[in-house]
């Protein structure tokens, strides 16, 4: 990995930080706010493959938990996982279009923010799990869906991966 | 061949990568001290570029409200302004009682609240997540701010300092649940504990004794326990429904809270801090 790709990833995943804090603290949809970084672990999975996906995963996770009065390590953990998913689940699938990738990023955000409420409700986070779940899952997959193409494309920037040169484990899209 | 080894190597990130995250957890659990650091300077470095991003994206934010949510400002207006022409009333009364509560703790030795000096802050970020109990605010140490001083809104208590920069903090929201504050009901024997529950209108009283007299509509305020964060007295909130559990011989009540944990704008942070220095 060269210090370049390095440099552009650390800004992918700021950027994303900033636009969580700046734009989706404020605006918000039935109540519920979108969730960024969860939308990045699994376009790394998708763009990059699983290994990075984890790795991508990993890292905008633990950024998050940093700013956030939760426990250090769970959302880098369950993140780290939902990418690894994505990116393996990725490797299966044949043909691929842009409906089908944020259709993908959909069913992997809505495993992944019930995959964050159940472990962060194991470990003590107790309003993580609530009757607001489904509302929250819903609305956090759809816009996570919507932002999928964006996400994907700044990642594949950011690890200088061409469209048309798909990584192992990863397909390219929009053909 | 090549495919089964590229396999087993994303295997084995996969597992240091959670092999890493679950060291974390279990240091942070353990109150490692670097931990508490690290996220110290998190705050710090990134507090400029956030307000940067908060002030560019916030005319986003204003607009989308105002769209989409004109309904609940209209009807927040109304409630603003019974509560104004409620306040205005209840304003001379309240100063005549606050006089009689200094006296009153001067006298079984519980130093006022008004003694302790306060610093006013502004909220800068509110809730990053939809899990989030927590706030940031535009004071830290530089202006004498330190873990677990006691946060205030409209003189009701809303939380407490759980990290400190150098002009920033911190504030785990009393809606937390891993909040958790001694109580006593306003000017009558028994004590309790509060505790959030992810809730932004309920907390939970429990642990108060079967014979302490609890009803609904009573004000539980912080009680005056040895090494407690708090100074006694604050308010916390009032009292909605009672349950009595005879097997523990033990009271539980829903709590209203006073605070409008949605519209914290501005807060106060007492500089207290406990008289064994704990």
């Amino acid at each position: 990995m060269s210090a370049k790709v390095v440099v552009r990833v650390a800004l992918v995943i700021v950027s994303a930080a900033m636009l969580q804090r700046g734009l989706f603290s404020q605006v918000t949809v039935a109540g519920v706010q979108g969730d960024v970084m969860l939308l990045l672990a699994i376009a790394g999975g998708i763009a990059l493959g699983p290994d990075r996906g984890a790795i991508i995963g990993f890292i905008a996770g633990l950024t998050f938990d940093l700013f956030l009065y939760s426990p250090l390590g769970l959302r880098a953990l369950v993140f780290c996982l939902v990418g690894y998913v994505a990116g393996r689940y990725q490797t299966s699938v044949t043909r691929s279009s842009r409906p089908r990738m944020m259709f993908t990023v959909f069913l992997a955000s809505v495993a992944g923010a019930t995959a964050l409420s159940l472990v962060g409700w194991v470990m003590g986070q107790s309003n993580m799990l609530s009757a607001r779940l489904p509302v929250i899952v819903l609305v956090i997959s759809l816009i996570n869906a919507l932002l999928s193409p964006l996400a994907v494309g700044a990642l594949r920037w950011a690890w200088e991966q061409p469209r048309d040169q798909a990584p192992y484990g990863a397909v390219s899209y929009g053909r | 061949m090549a495919v089964s080894r590229r396999s087993s190597r994303s295997r084995y990130t996969l597992v240091l990568l959670v092999l890493t995250s679950i060291t974390l957890l279990t240091l942070d659990f353990r109150g490692f001290g670097p931990i508490e650091s690290a996220r110290s300077s998190v705050l710090s470095f990134f507090a400029p570029v956030g307000d940067f991003a908060s002030g560019v994206f916030s005319p986003i934010g204003d607009t989308w409200n105002g769209a989409f949510a004109s309904g609940d400002l209209q009807a927040e207006n109304d409630e603003l302004r019974r509560q104004n022409d409620e306040l205005r009333s209840q304003l001379t009364a309240n100063e005549a009682a606050a006089a009689e509560l200094d006296a009153l703790k001067e006298e079984t030795g519980l130093a006022p609240t008004g003694d302790t000096e306060a610093v006013f802050a502004e909220v800068t970020t509110g809730a990053l997540t939809n899990f989030d109990e927590s706030i940031q605010i535009n004071k830290g140490s530089s202006s004498g701010l330190a873990v677990d001083m006691p946060v205030l809104s409209g003189g009701v208590l809303v939380g407490t300092i759980v990290t400190v920069a150098d002009d920033r903090a911190t504030v785990r929201l009393i809606t937390d649940p891993s909040f958790q504050a001694g109580v006593s009901v306003a000017g009558a024997p028994g004590k309790g504990i509060v505790r959030g529950r992810g809730d932004d209108r309920l907390l939970t009283a429990d642990n108060f004794s079967i014979t302490t007299d609890l009803q609904p509509d009573q004000t539980l305020v912080t009680s005056s326990a040895a090494r407690s964060s708090f100074p006694p007295g604050l308010a916390v909130g009032k009292i909605k429904s009672v349950t009595t559990d005879d097997t523990t011989q033990q009271k539980t009540a829903d709590v209203e809270l006073l605070a409008n944990m949605d519209d914290l704008t501005y807060v106060t942070v007492l500089k207290y801090v406990p008289e064994d220095g704990s």
